[in-house]
C-alpha cells in the first residue's frame, strides 16, 4: 500500500474539520472492508486517512422517543445483524447485515461504510432505502438528515458535500402489521456478491388481507437501489393473491435496469428479479400477519 | 509521520513506532516475529490472516496496525497455554486437518472463536461459522471432522515443549 497520513480523530467536528480542509485528498476509514482492498488493488492514492474509530456518537443502536430507531454509521455488521432492537424493529435490516461476507468481515465491516462504499450490489443499504430511513449526515455547518434513498447518486458516488461523513441512520418505525424481508440470489451461500438483491417492506390493512402499502428496492440490477415504483403501485389497494405476487413481480423486472456482466447476463438477472420479487414480497407479507 | 502504537499481543505489552499504511498482518509477522497467521488473498476472501481482536475474529490483512491501538490481540501462537495446544489445535493434529498448513493458523483462530460463541452448532451452522475461511487442499472434511470432535467433547490437550513466546524485540534507538 502507498504511504499515507493518518488521523483517529476523537471529535466530529474534528473529523469534519479535517475533511473539509484536504477536500478530496481524505478519506474516512470505518472498517476499511472495502477500503483498504481497493487502496491495495487498485493502487488508490490516499494521502490523508481519517478513521472513525474513535468517534463515540457514531456507535451504537437505540430506540427513540417517537419509536424510531438511531443506528450509528459504525455499527457493524454483526452488531446490526444481531441487535434484538433491530430485529423487532425491521427485521430486514438485519437479514441484509447478515449476508456481509463473513463473521470476520462482518465483525470489521459498518453500515455507514456499506452506504458510504455505494456499489449498487450492496447488501446491508437496500433494506434501509425501503424502510424510509434517513441518514444524519455531520459537516462544518452542522447536521442534516436526508433519504437513504437519495444519497446513492450513482455508483461509488453519495451526494455529500465537502467535510460532510455519515453520523447514523434513522429508521421510522413502521406502522401495525408490517413484515420485511431481504433476499439475495448468489452462485455461492456465503462470500460473494448479488447478482440481485431484493428489499420489501409490506404493510397490510386490519384485515390482513390487503396491502395497504409496499416498498420493493432493488439491488444489484440498476446503478443505485431504486424502488421498484411500479411493482409497488401494482401492490397498493389491492387483497393478497398469487396473481397478485406475480405481477408485482413481473413489474419489478420491468423497473430493474440491470447490466451484463461476469456474473450473469441482464436477460437473467431481469428475470431473477421476478422470481426473487415474488419470494420477498411471499415472506414479508407471512410476516406481516405473523406480527400481528 | 510515524505513530506510537501501544497494544497487547498475545498477553504481552507491546509498544512499537510504525508507519501507517502497515497492515497489522506486516506488524505481527515482521515486527513482531509472529508468522501464525498467513496471508492468502490480502483480500478479506480467505481468512488465513484471521486473529483476535479484542477476542473477536478479524482479518489482520484489513486492519491497519494503528486501528489496533489499544486492542488486546491474540494470535494462533497466543492459543497454547500452560504448556498445551487448545482444543482446537489439539483437534487439528489428532484429526489430521492440515495439508500444506497455510490455512492452518487462520481456521484455528476462527474455530476457536466460533465454538467460544456457539459450542453446540448443527453441522450447517459450523460450517456457515468457518465460511470465510479458504483451504486450497481443500481438506475441509478432515478440518470439520476436528472440530466436531471438539464439539463432542472428546479432544484431550496436547502438550508441547514449554517455549517460552518471544516477540522480536523493539528496535535500538527508539
Ligand atoms: C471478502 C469480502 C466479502 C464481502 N461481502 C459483501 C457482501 O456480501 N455484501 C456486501 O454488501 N458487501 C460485501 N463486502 C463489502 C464490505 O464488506 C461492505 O460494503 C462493508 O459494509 C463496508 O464497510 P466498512 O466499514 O468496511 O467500510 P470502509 O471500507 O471503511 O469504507 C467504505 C467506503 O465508505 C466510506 N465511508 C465509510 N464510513 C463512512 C461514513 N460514516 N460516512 C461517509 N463515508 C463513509 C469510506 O470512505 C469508503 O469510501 C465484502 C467485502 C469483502 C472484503
Ligand atoms: S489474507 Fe486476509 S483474508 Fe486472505
Ligand atoms: S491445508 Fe493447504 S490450504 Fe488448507
Amino acid at each position: 500500500m502507498r504511504r499515507f497520513d493518518y488521523a483517529a480523530p476523537t471529535q466530529v467536528f474534528e473529523a469534519c474539520a479535517l475533511l473539509a480542509d484536504r477536500g478530496d485528498e481524505a478519506r474516512v476509514l470505518a472498517g476499511g472492508t472495502d477500503l483498504i482492498v481497493q487502496m491495495r488493488e487498485r493502487d488508490r492514492r490516499v494521502p490523508l486517512i481519517v478513521s472513525l474509530r474513535n468517534l463515540a456518537e457514531l456507535k451504537g443502536i437505540s430506540q427513540n422517543a417517537d419509536g424510531s430507531l438511531t443506528i450509528g454509521a459504525m455499527t457493524t455488521g454483526n452488531e446490526v445483524h444481531h441487535s434484538a432492537l433491530v430485529q423487532s424493529h425491521a427485521f430486514f435490516i438485519s437479514e441484509g447485515a447478515e449476508l456481509l461476507g463473513s463473521i470476520q468481515i462482518r465483525n470489521r465491516g459498518t453500515l455507514g461504510g456499506n452506504v458510504g462504499n455505494a456499489a449498487p450490489s450492496a447488501d446491508a443499504a437496500p433494506p434501509l432505502v425501503a424502510a424510509n430511513a434517513t441518514a444524519c449526515l455531520v459537516g462544518a455547518k452542522g447536521t442534516r438528515d436526508v433519504p437513504v434513498g437519495d444519497l446513492m447518486t450513482g455508483p461509488g458516488q453519495l451526494a455529500l458535500e465537502p467535510g460532510e461523513l455519515i453520523q447514523s441512520f434513522n429508521v421510522p418505525a413502521a406502522p401495525a402489521h408490517t413484515g420485511t424481508r431481504y433476499v439475495r440470489h448468489v452462485p455461492r451461500r456465503e462470500m460473494d456478491i448479488a447478482v440481485v438483491g431484493i428489499a420489501v417492506q409490506v404493510t397490510l390493512e386490519d384485515d390482513l388481507a390487503t396491502i395497504k402499502d409496499a416498498s420493493v428496492v432493488l439491488s444489484a440490477v440498476a446503478p443505485t437501489w431504486p424502488h421498484a415504483t411500479t411493482a409497488e403501485e401494482v401492490l397498493r389497494g389491492l387483497p393478497v393473491s398469487e396473481q397478485l405476487l406475480a405481477h408485482a413481480g413481473e413489474a419489478a423486472a420491468n423497473d430493474s435496469q440491470p447490466i451484463s456482466d461476469v456474473r450473469a447476463s441482464a436477460a437473467y438477472r431481469r428475470m431473477m428479479v421476478d422470481v426473487y420479487t415474488r419470494r420477498a414480497l411471499a415472506t414479508a407479507i407471512e410476516r406481516a400477519r405473523a406480527a400481528v | 509521520m510515524d505513530y506510537p502504537l501501544q497494544l497487547t499481543v498475545n498477553g504481552i505489552p507491546v509498544k512499537r513506532i510504525v508507519e501507517p499504511q502497515v497492515r497489522l498482518l506486516d506488524f505481527l509477522r515482521e515486527d513482531l516475529g509472529l508468522t501464525g497467521a498467513k496471508e492468502g488473498c490480502g483480500t478479506g476472501d480467505c481468512g488465513a490472516c484471521t486473529v483476535l481482536i479484542d477476542g473477536d475474529p478479524h482479518h489482520s490483512c484489513l486492519t491497519l496496525a494503528v486501528e489496533a491501538e489499544g486492542a488486546a490481540v491474540t494470535t494462533v501462537e497466543g492459543m497454547v497455554t500452560d504448556d498445551k495446544l487448545n482444543e482446537v489445535q489439539s483437534a487439528f493434529v489428532t484429526a489430521g486437518a492440515t495439508q500444506c498448513g497455510i490455512c492452518t493458523p487462520g481456521f484455528v483462530v476462527m474455530a476457536t472463536a466460533y465454538l467460544r460463541d456457539n459450542p453446540n452448532p448443527t453441522d450447517d451452522e459450523l460450517r456457515m461459522g468457518i465460511a470465510g475461511n479458504l483451504c486450497r487442499c481443500t481438506g475441509y472434511e478432515t478440518i470439520v471432522t476436528a472440530l466436531h470432535s471438539v464439539i463432542d467433547g472428546k479432544v484431550e490437550r496436547i502438550e508441547v515443549s514449554p517455549e517460552p513466546l518471544e516477540l522480536v524485540p523493539e528496535p535500538e534507538g527508539e
